[in-house]
């Protein structure tokens, strides 16, 4: 793609994102006072069920509690953000966590903790792949985040075989 | 926490002029010969330059000063800590993560040390587009070769791992050039946490190699904060506003405001924060 055309994607994506999460923030903000929402919190927990798959523990319990855990680091995320970029996040978080932005932007017509892993990977794909940029960013940055948030933790990184840092 | 010495804290204890943040409260007026805005490669170069020359310089960096000490080579630690925008700033489109240093040091502090001439296609589009053209190879090479000299900027003696074996073999059949890279350390342990922050010091970073000799002659560094914008009357630059910064970013309803004149500014923030304080001035 020649560059003239991705500046032009870019803000049209960056219009697009603005009208669609003015109107969502009427309805609700992702954040608040720099925490999730409840419906923000469903959306982490329900990506990252999907995304981590394999790297989760197999045990319902324990993958509950490391999914809330891995929620619960996307809340610290928030707090060390800058001002601006803490808006935009809690723009797309309210905006996929409402059901009309759900279906619009993921096209997942069911809740993400009520949809199955695998519907749910499906719809990310489907972000991940799509010809709009808006859709390909909001993938983007739960993919990030969910990851980021997830393997920060030490208990997680035996699984993907990180002995962790030498110590010094 | 590495247990190797940390000539930073040592530095603290031995009274260098730190401001800022958890270092005491910066003043509401200053006054100096140079003020330099940043502590990245350009920052620290030129500190150390000029305050060995015996003037007064001040440094403004709106990240914090953290060292060989907190460096625990952990990104949860390191991105809110040493990054801009806590490692999560990005390109307009979103499609390029700019891991970009706002800490002590900047950018070299939390670089994973390549070290290469500015590439002659750049000076050339310089010279043509910017009017650079003094900027060419000859006259830039006695500065290069200085500044990595400094910096011991060396080639890179360690095997290559696994993939980068896969990426030199395969770039070598397909006739690609390949070449072993240019890295400032010393004494490097070859740990790969370069990016957190270097725990044992081989990284010849501005923070353990400039700027401890300018804090050593006298140089006052302003951490935490961050250079608003630029007072300018008279077609000259007046002062340097600046504001107390949290780590996050924000700036607290009650935050430290300093006017700082100097006969001469630095503007040394970096390709993307240096054109910022100029347009909010």
């Amino acid at each position: 793609m020649q560059r003239r055309t991705l500046l032009k994607l870019g803000l049209v994506s960056g219009t697009v994102l603005a009208l669609a999460g003015g109107a969502a923030m009427l309805v609700q903000p992702g954040l608040v006072q720099r925490r999730l929402t409840d419906a923000g919190r469903a959306l982490f927990i329900g990506v990252g069920r999907a995304i981590l798959q394999g790297t989760l523990p197999p045990d319902p319990a324990e993958q509950r509690q490391a999914l809330e855990g891995m929620a619960d680091r996307v809340d610290i995320l928030a707090q060390n953000l800058p001002p601006h970029v803490v808006d935009e996040l809690s723009q797309l978080v309210g905006l996929l966590g409402s059901s009309a932005g759900r279906v619009a932007l993921a096209g997942l017509s069911t809740g993400w903790l009520e949809a199955t892993p695998e519907q749910v990977m499906a719809a990310l794909n489907d972000m991940r792949y799509s010809r709009l940029t808006l859709r390909q960013q909001a993938y983007q940055a739960l993919h990030e985040i969910v990851g980021g948030a997830y393997f920060s933790e030490e208990t997680t990184w035996a699984v993907v075989g990180y002995p962790g840092p030498q110590d010094i | 926490m590495s247990k190797l010495p940390d000539p930073i804290r040592e530095g603290l204890q031995r009274g260098w002029k730190v401001r800022g943040g958890p270092h005491g409260a910066v003043p509401e007026t200053l006054s100096c010969d140079v003020a330099i805005i940043g502590s990245g490669a350009g920052a620290g170069i030129t500190a150390e330059l000029l305050a060995r020359a015996g003037l007064s310089v001040v440094i403004v960096e709106e990240g914090p000063l953290r060292s060989s000490s907190d460096f625990r080579q952990r990104e949860s630690e390191a991105y809110p800590q040493l990054y801009q925008e806590s490692a999560s700033r990005k390109t307009e489109d979103k499609a390029i993560s700019i891991l970009q240093g706002r800490c002590v040091g900047g950018s070299t502090t939390v670089n994973w040390t390549s070290s290469f001439r500015t590439p002659p296609s750049t000076l050339g589009f310089w010279a043509q587009h910017f009017g650079l053209k003094d900027y060419n190879e000859q006259a830039l090479e006695p500065y290069f070769e200085q500044a990595e000299r400094r910096l011991n900027v060396s080639s890179w003696q360690m095997p290559p791992n696994e993939n980068n074996e896969l990426l030199r073999a395969g770039a070598v059949k397909l006739g690609i050039p390949v070449e072993s890279i240019r890295r400032n350390v010393q004494g490097c342990w070859n740990l790969g946490s370069c990016g957190m922050g270097c725990p044992t010091n081989a990284k010849q970073s501005m923070l353990v190699t400039t700027l401890p000799v300018a804090l050593e002659q006298g140089a006052t560094l302003l951490v935490q904060t961050r250079a608003e914008r630029l007072e300018v009357a008279s077609g000259k630059v007046q002062a340097l506003h600046c504001v107390g910064v949290q780590l996050n970013s924000t700036v607290a309803g009650d935050a430290a405001r300093t006017r700082i004149t100097a006969k001469h500014y630095v503007l040394s923030g970096g390709a993307i924060n240096s054109p910022a304080v100029l347009l909010r001035s």
